[in-house]
């Protein structure tokens, strides 16, 4: 569909000069999601988030790349191993004229921490206790170093605490329950349509852009296109891959794109032997499970072409790598490059393995959930058929094969798709401790590890690592455990997704790789280049 | 006419019960909601936490009695991802379908009726030939398809129509409507055309096909003989008759466009309930599911009650049968 409508549009675009609102202060983005939550403290998504860190305070806030900036608190730091500070800035109120004081700061963390229905609680593992040391000082206690503290808090929005105390949540669709201390103000959502924000005038930070910013909720791909191309939105984000080049061939837009630290990569069933997907090179039924041989994870990863699947089916938009994390994350082993492609080679390990003649198995992916996945399988399959696997593709829609997958006591896959972003630690450490740990449901380790590596040395290295209040010292160690992980071809790592942004002449927009849209990222050209 | 009518209205209520025992059962078949709601990280007791919150520990009888002691006091539900009452989550989005369908319905009637009227009176006209060429094009054109041509053309070429959302809405009964402003009109016309596309030809079609059944019949030619005008044969007599099948399929047609016009809603940003469920099937979110299918087959019943009426006003030979 889309690559039809992408073709008609090339064809109709001749000539056609778009029409700009000239010296506008309103910006309306065609956004590629709506808020599962108009409730910040019930669903926890980066996909919600972005909307709330516009219109609702903070503590801290986040930099394109993943850095800590001061907010609502002045400052943040950890005063002890188990004990964090953070100090609000004085003489700041919410939109209803109330100060900003710590009791509204511990009123909205515990919100957000004991909803029944909410997915916020993970964030507050290990915290203990608040203490409000008077109305500008928080102290938050830990039973053990919690070092990404201030990260997990960058995620929770700040309410008053008389608001918490009356609304419900069905009202967070209103203004009514919507008193913040953002840059914007809440003026409107209507579910489906569009969240309408305005300039908040009595923000104490930097002014916002934009007097007047609406999100219009456009989830289909070619209807976002479109409504770019006719005019009706200035910017959109989410750019299918396909419709990529009309746009860059039209002096009438702007395409840009920089990597997300969403990292997609193959999990691998080294526990289970027989596992369930590898069967014999004839479709035999045998005893041994290929992958528990690291030869043979790495003849896999030295089968795909990286590269190819960039150019190929990517439209050039994703960024090869070897590891589970992005350029933007702590901890990011600089020295793990993405392994060549090596067919030769590949043969060459699975005959050392004892598997001249290859074997057959299953791959398994989601469809709709990650940047062109379906394709990927495909391609990948041909890529595995051509060092002498027989590959299947399986594709399932997503919402069936997340269920499937996740369950750890299940049949899951034998090499499946799978993807994190530690953009909430702003480290490599989220995915460390949930991807590469081996599974420990007791102690909340490997929850995500779905192909249940393990491997002893890199699980003391994450355990150890994840107590250091060093920054720079905890992601030596996390860079380390990487890269052992890494040589054991725990996954096997494909790409990062790219962050794809359009918006109309004279526009600029800097990407932000934890894929928030932020209104003020997007400004005029001339503006930017200062 | 009492009799009957309670009749029907208890044939829906056993209707309506016996699907939510189908929905339930299927609902509860495919995935798992929580693997899709809670964050990845989270610990085995959140996990607990909430799967107890949201009854999923209980065997599927019990989560069906919970569900139906609910409908007794007026709740269909709360919803997995919103948190908020389902009916309330359908109800709020219902307006814009319920104005879209109807808008289509409009144009399927007024353009439909009177173009397979003339089709079937001058059968022979090139008019007519090219009429039913073009209503051939309606028939099998994909309404994705469509929707996006439309927007091409008259969005992005010729920027005369906005290509997408409700624009601006004014309130009749307590509820915002786009039809009642100039600017909401604007945003109604390319999705209303691209729902009515289809039952346009269809309309046609029928109309056509009893004009051309009508004509030759006895009691037609008896009015003729008898010097009734022309005007008054087919006006009275004539499309009186042939709108039984027409009020028929229009019926059945406006329950499904209300309950499944999913694709022209998301090419045109049309904030109405059909996005609604395919976002709850993505998110499994059953209690919408559940209630978003409860409404329907209400929905679905009312229309076929209020067609079986109007067979009785349009029929004698159906009064005859009732007395």
């Amino acid at each position: 569909m889309n690559r039809l409508f992408g073709l008609v549009a090339v064809g109709l675009s001749v000539a056609i000069g778009i029409v700009t609102p000239a010296g506008s202060d309103e910006l309306k983005v065609g956004a590629r999601t709506e808020p599962a939550s108009m409730d910040p403290h019930t669903i926890w998504s980066g996909a919600s988030t972005q909307f709330y860190v516009h219109y609702l305070g903070f503590l801290v806030r986040t930099t394109p790349d993943n850095k800590l900036i001061p907010a609502l608190a002045e400052t943040f730091k950890p005063l002890s191993d188990n004990e964090w500070e953070f100090v609000l800035r004085p003489n700041v109120k919410f939109g209803n004229g109330e100060p900003v004081t710590v009791a509204d700061v511990i009123a909205s963390l515990n919100r957000a921490r004991n909803n029944p229905r909410g997915s916020y609680a993970s964030l507050f593992a290990g915290v203990t206790e608040f203490v409000e040391v008077d109305a500008r000082t928080l102290r938050v206690k830990t039973s053990r170093p919690y070092p990404t503290l201030a990260n997990s808090f960058s995620q929770i929005a700040i309410l008053p605490a008389s608001v918490i105390a009356k609304v419900a949540t069905a009202e967070f669709g209103t203004a009514a329950a919507n008193v913040g201390a953002g840059p914007y103000k809440f003026v409107s959502f209507t579910p489906g349509d569009r969240l309408v924000l305005e300039r908040n005038d009595d923000y104490f930070g930097e002014k916002a852009r934009w007097s007047k910013v609406t999100f219009r909720f456009l989830t289909n791909n070619a209807a976002r296109v479109a409504a770019l191309l006719a005019g009706d939105v200035d910017a959109i984000d989410g750019v299918p891959p396909e419709e990529i080049a009309t746009l860059k061939a039209r002096p009438e837009f702007n395409v840009l794109s920089g990597p997300s630290d969403r990292a997609v990569y193959m999990s691998l069933d080294t526990e289970r032997s027989p596992t369930p997907f590898i069967k014999g090179p004839n479709g035999e039924a045998i005893d041994k499970n290929p992958l528990a041989d690291v030869r043979v994870r790495r003849a896999l990863s030295m089968a795909v072409d990286r590269e190819a699947i960039r150019d190929r089916v990517m439209d050039g938009l994703s960024y090869p790598i070897n590891q589970v994390g992005a350029p933007s994350l702590g901890g990011f082993n600089k020295e793990l490059l993405p392994v060549k492609s090596d067919p030769a080679g590949a043969r060459k390990l699975l005959a050392e393995a004892g598997w001249p003649n290859g074997f057959s198995l299953k791959l398994q992916c989601p469809s709709g959930r990650l940047v062109n996945d379906a394709r990927i399988c495909q391609v990948l399959g041909q890529m595995l058929q051509r060092v002498g696997i027989k590959t299947e593709v399986e594709v399932t829609p997503y919402n069936v094969y997340i269920s499937r997958m996740t369950n750890h006591a299940g049949e899951r896959g034998s090499i499946f798709m799978s993807t994190w972003a530690s953009s909430y630690a702003g480290e490599v450490g989220g995915a460390l401790e949930n991807v590469l740990h081996t599974y420990d449901k007791s102690r909340r380790l490997g929850a995500w590890n779905l192909g249940h590596y393990s491997n002893p040395k890199v699980d003391k290295l994450i355990v150890d690592s994840a107590v250091i209040l060093d920054s720079t010292k905890r992601h030596a160690d996390q860079a380390e455990a990487m890269r052992i992980a890494m040589e054991d071809v725990g996954v096997l790592p494909l790409h990062l997704q790219a962050v794809v942004v359009a918006v109309r002449k004279g526009l600029d927009a800097t990407i932000y790789s934890n894929e928030y849209t932020i209104a003020d990222a997007i400004r005029p050209l001339a503006e930017s280049k200062k | 006419m009492i009799f009957w009518l309670i009749q029907r209205l208890f044939q829906a209520a056993f209707v309506v019960l016996a699907m939510t025992v189908i929905v339930f059962i299927g609902v509860s078949v495919i995935g798992d909601p929580v693997a899709i709601l809670i964050s990845p990280e989270a610990g085995p007791d959140e996990r607990e936490r909430l799967i107890a919150a949201l009854y999923l520990d209980r065997p599927i009888w019990e989560q069906y009695f919970i569900f139906l002691k609910g409908v007794l006091r007026g709740d269909l539900g709360i919803s997995f991802v919103y948190n908020e009452p389902a009916l309330g989550l359908i109800l709020m989005r219902m307006p814009a379908t319920l104005e879209l369908a109807f808008a289509a319905l409009l144009l399927s009637v007024t353009i439909g009726v009177p173009l397979g009227l003339y089709c079937g009176l001058y059968p022979d006209s090139v008019v007519s030939k090219a009429i039913m060429t073009i209503s051939i094009v309606g028939f099998s054109l994909p309404t994705f398809w469509l929707g996006l041509m439309l927007v091409l053309v008259f969005s992005v070429h010729l920027g005369w129509l906005p290509s997408n959302g409700r624009g601006d809405t004014a309130e009749l009964f307590g509820i915002q409507w786009s039809f009642l402003t100039l600017n909401g009109l604007k945003h109604l016309i390319l999705p209303a055309i691209t729902l009515s596309l289809f039952k346009i030809a269809l309309v046609l079609r029928l109309v056509r096909a009893g004009v051309r059944e009508t004509l030759p019949l006895e009691y037609v030619r008896f009015a003729r003989a008898k010097g009734l005008a022309p005007k008054r044969i087919i006006s009275v007599h004539v499309l009186k008759n042939l709108m039984i099948p027409v009020v028929t399929v229009v019926g059945i047609e406006l329950g499904t466009t209300i309950a499944f016009s999913v694709v022209t809603e998301t090419i045109f940003g049309w904030p109405g309930m059909g996005k609604l469920i395919i976002d709850s099937i993505n998110s499994l979110d059953r209690p919408v599911m559940v209630a978003y299918l409860v409404i329907i087959v209400l929905l679905f019943t009312t229309i076929n009650v209020i067609v079986d009426i109007l067979y009785f006003l349009l029929d004698p030979r159906v009064r005859i049968q009732a007395d």
